[in-house]
């Protein structure tokens, strides 16, 4: 059971780090926010926005604040699954040859998958032992990866040409996805005046290391949630499916599956982490409300008629809200 | 036991409160609902339900069957954690509530458990406001007690039979009993009906509405004073309909042979009293009393006891002649009266005669005449006209203002009037003001009564009387509902009975 010291402690460490990313990313406060809350819930998070955004800084920021190891996969069609996991090379020594593994980019605390829908469905599967099992398995030998582990990857939404959208065993892996919108003009003239003046962008100094990270992982899971309001994540993950008696007429209209029991996981903790992010000593239904639509958006999966009318899963998911109530 | 576990507790009291409110009020409105539509039901369809206390009974049937569910309604514990995240999101507390129980459930003494302690000011603030009562309880319960109040209220206060939907048997029934009162007993009250035989009375039994009979309990009459009431009434739009008449009929005929058989023996016995002299021999004796058993009338019996104890021959002697006189007078009708026979015995006290209704021996109602004693009426003296049973509190004295009207009984006596000819359909005619010591019946009955003749010589010779005038009037007299249409009754009775 955490104390209360080291609740202090962890509190503290996190509100320094959000300062330090946020004195760096200018906006996308929800984009930061998710990247905290899947560091804090031990879970990856998938950013969806147009190239030029500072979606590569923001993880950038986030793994020199954190000061813990940080590796880059740009994703191409012809990457490999060998080029992020490693692969066994031969070595020759004391005049021996013999295969010794090769770590590949994955072997990090913070991985940044850029352009993640650019490579090949064989080569994103390479990532999913590494998101859900916190392992790599090369031949027939299995390596853990070190905590704190998350993988922030990119994709581009508009620039589909060569892209292979995510399997949705993969996407599932994912514990929030956010979307990186359009700065504002205040926020443009923020980011031009930062990155054209001076010495231009200076990444963050290390505000926590990794000891921080877990200290605050345990405190996020004894954050308590009444059973009422998980019974409540229950039925609005219900209700993002078709089949479900409590389901919306949209959710029944554009809807071929609904979210996953790993979708109401991802509610929970990620409200946890909300709220402990927000300084509540339990979880609100504000702290549901703010990640719901992060947690299950890119967990549903439209019929041909919801992919055909191009009907965004906020909607639906806002219809869901709306209809299920928690008392 | 602290503040928090004492909130929860007084919070799922009341819940369990509010819950068997609802249950409460739901299986009030139901119950008294479909009471109340069972009631308007029968009281649409004229059933009547033979008991005084079903309506009562019923109600507190449901009252009690609102307690049960109350009390059912408390038992369905209303599930914790969900009561304190109602009184969470009611009181704007960020589910701290229902938190806080969560960390108290698992015995958690984590850093959140204190802080949440610490921000939950259970003073500030009014947990009753998170489990108001329910609406929907309360105006259930409201709306039970509105029907059950209806409810009561139309058991106490039935509508009045429409008067073209009189059942048979009651008409005949309560026509009988009015008929045999006004000749025996008109200073009784009304439900105090002497002279039916068991089979009569079982039949009463029948459906009789009830709430009319607790009324006349309540407020009795004289049924002489409402006939001489109706005697004074001018004949208009009258409507009659044709209510059967069988079971008067049957009475009316057990009465005359009662009457016969007693005059009869009264003569038998005067003429040897007469011959031999003395008293009454014990065989007389013994047949009067047996005589006495088979009577209907209690004041016909009580002629017969006060006779049977005296011992005096000349007084026998006087009382046997007195007996015989009334019976005489009965049997004997009005001169010019084309109704005869049973429909002219008038045993009963006229108005007039109000002092010596004590010395009628029977309460027979003569107005019926059989196909044998009506023969000088023709078609008119038909065997089911109860018109003839002319009510003796009618009758008048001055026979020159008098016209031989008559019920059905004296419509052919209209008929072989040439100078009568009707058009098809209806005429209004008044009835005679004042009607002779004989001639048809059926005048005593209308006899200032607003009556209407059919003018059709094919029609079904029949008079109708203006219910409407005669019930305003009664009621203008503070009579109860039931007993004008106990009057309206015997009028239907024995004015279109047998049609």
């Amino acid at each position: 059971m955490i104390s209360e010291k080291d609740l202090n402690q962890a509190a503290t460490t996190f509100d320094r780090l959000s300062d330090a990313v946020t004195g760096v990313i200018v906006g996308h406060e929800a984009a930061v926010r998710g990247a905290l809350i899947a560091l804090l819930c031990r879970g990856n998070i998938l950013l969806e926005g147009v190239p030029g955004l500072g979606k590569t800084l923001l993880v950038r920021t986030l793994a020199h604040a954190m000061g813990l190891r940080y590796s880059r996969i740009q994703f191409t069609p012809d990457l490999m699954p060998a080029d992020i996991v490693g692969t066994d090379i031969i070595t020759e020594e004391d005049g021996h040859r013999r295969f010794s593994f090769s770590p590949g980019p994955v072997f990090a605390n913070v991985v940044l998958a850029d352009e993640i829908n650019r490579a090949t469905p064989k080569t994103q599967s390479a990532l999913l032992e590494a998101m859900e099992e916190r392992t790599v398995s090369v031949g027939t030998h299995t390596y853990p990866l070190e905590e704190p582990y998350i993988v922030l990857a990119t994709q581009n939404p508009i620039e589909m040409e060569g892209t292979y959208p995510l399997p949705e065993a993969q996407i599932d892996r994912f514990l929030l996805k956010a979307n990186v919108g359009f700065p504002t003009l205040e926020e443009l003239v923020e980011i031009t005046s930062r990155n054209t003046e001076g010495e231009g962008i200076r990444l963050p100094d290390p505000v926590a290391g990794a000891d921080d990270i877990v200290l605050a992982r345990r405190a996020v899971r004894e954050i308590p949630i009444a059973a009422g309001l998980r019974e409540y994540v229950a039925r609005l993950v219900l209700a993002t499916h078709p089949i479900d008696e409590s389901a919306p007429a949209m959710v029944r209209d554009y809807v071929e599956y609904g979210a996953s029991p790993r979708g109401a996981l991802a509610v929970i903790l990620a409200a946890k982490a909300h709220a402990f992010l927000c300084g509540e000593p339990n979880v609100r239904p504000a702290d549901i409300e703010a990640v719901f639509g992060m947690a299950l958006g890119h967990r549903l999966v439209l019929n041909f008629r919801g992919e055909a009318e191009g009907i965004p899963p906020a909607d639906l998911l806002s219809d869901v809200w709306n209809k299920v109530r928690a008392v | 036991m602290s503040d928090f576990s004492q909130l929860v507790a007084a919070a799922e009291r009341r819940a369990r409160r509010m819950s068997g409110l609802r249950t409460a009020g739901s299986v009030l409105l139901l119950g008294e609902g479909l009471l109340l539509l069972g009631v308007l039901a029968l009281r649409l369809l004229r059933i009547e339900i033979p008991s005084d206390a079903w309506s009562p009974i019923a109600a507190v049937a449901c009252a009690v069957a609102a307690w049960i569910g109350y009390a059912f309604g408390r038992r369905r514990i209303p599930a914790l954690p969900a009561l304190l995240l109602r009184l969470d999101f009611a009181l704007d507390l960020d589910a701290r509530l229902s938190s806080l129980h969560e960390l108290r459930l698992r015995g958690d003494r984590s850093p959140y458990r204190r802080r949440l302690e610490a921000l939950l000011d259970l003073s500030a603030f009014d947990w009753r406001k998170g489990i108001p009562t329910p609406r929907f309880g309360v105006t259930a319960l409201a709306s039970g007690v509105g029907c059950l109040g209806v409810v009561v209220f139309l058991s106490f206060h039935p509508l009045p039979p429409p008067l073209s939907e009189t059942p048979a048997v009651d008409s005949t029934a309560a026509s009988s009993r009015g008929s045999s009162q006004d000749q025996t007993d008109l200073g009784a009250p009304i439900e105090s009906l002497p002279g039916i035989p068991p089979t009569m009375e079982a039949e009463d039994a029948i459906p009789q509405t009830e709430p009319a009979s607790d009324a006349t309990d309540a407020q009795p009459f004289r049924l002489d004073d409402v006939l001489s009431e109706l005697s004074r009434l001018d004949s208009s739009d009258p409507v009659l309909g044709d209510a059967p008449t069988d079971e008067l009929d049957r009475l009316l005929d057990e009465r005359r042979e009662e009457a016969a058989a007693l005059g009869e023996m009264l003569e038998s016995i005067l003429e040897r009293i007469r011959q031999e002299g003395g008293g009454l021999t014990e065989d007389e004796r013994q047949s009067l009393r047996e005589q006495a058993g088979q009577m209907g009338s209690p004041q016909a019996v009580e002629a017969l006891m006060d006779l049977l104890e005296e011992n005096d021959p000349e007084v026998v002697e006087d009382m046997i002649e007195s007996m015989l006189s009334t019976l005489d007078q009965d049997d004997t009708p009005p001169d010019g009266e084309p109704d005869t026979g049973g429909g002219s015995q008038s045993m009963g006290p006229s108005d007039e005669e109000g002092s010596e209704s004590e010395d009628s021996l029977t309460d027979i109602d003569p107005g019926e005449p059989t196909e044998g004693d009506t023969g000088e009426v023709g078609p008119a003296g038909s065997e089911s006209d109860p018109s003839g049973g002319t009510d003796p509190g009618l009758v008048q004295t001055d026979e020159d203002s008098r016209q031989p009207y008559g019920g059905e009984g004296g419509a052919p006596a209209m008929e072989g009037d040439p100078d009568e000819e009707r058009e098809a359909g209806f005429i209004r005619e008044e009835a005679p003001a004042t009607l002779g010591a004989s001639g048809d019946v059926s005048p005593f009955i209308t006899e200032g009564v607003p009556i209407e003749i059919p003018s059709s010589d094919s029609a079904p010779a029949s008079y109708v009387v203006d219910y409407t005038r005669m019930q305003s009037i009664l009621r203008a007299r503070d009579m109860p509902d039931d007993a004008v249409d106990t009057v309206r009754q015997y009028f239907e009775t024995i004015t279109r009975g047998g049609s």
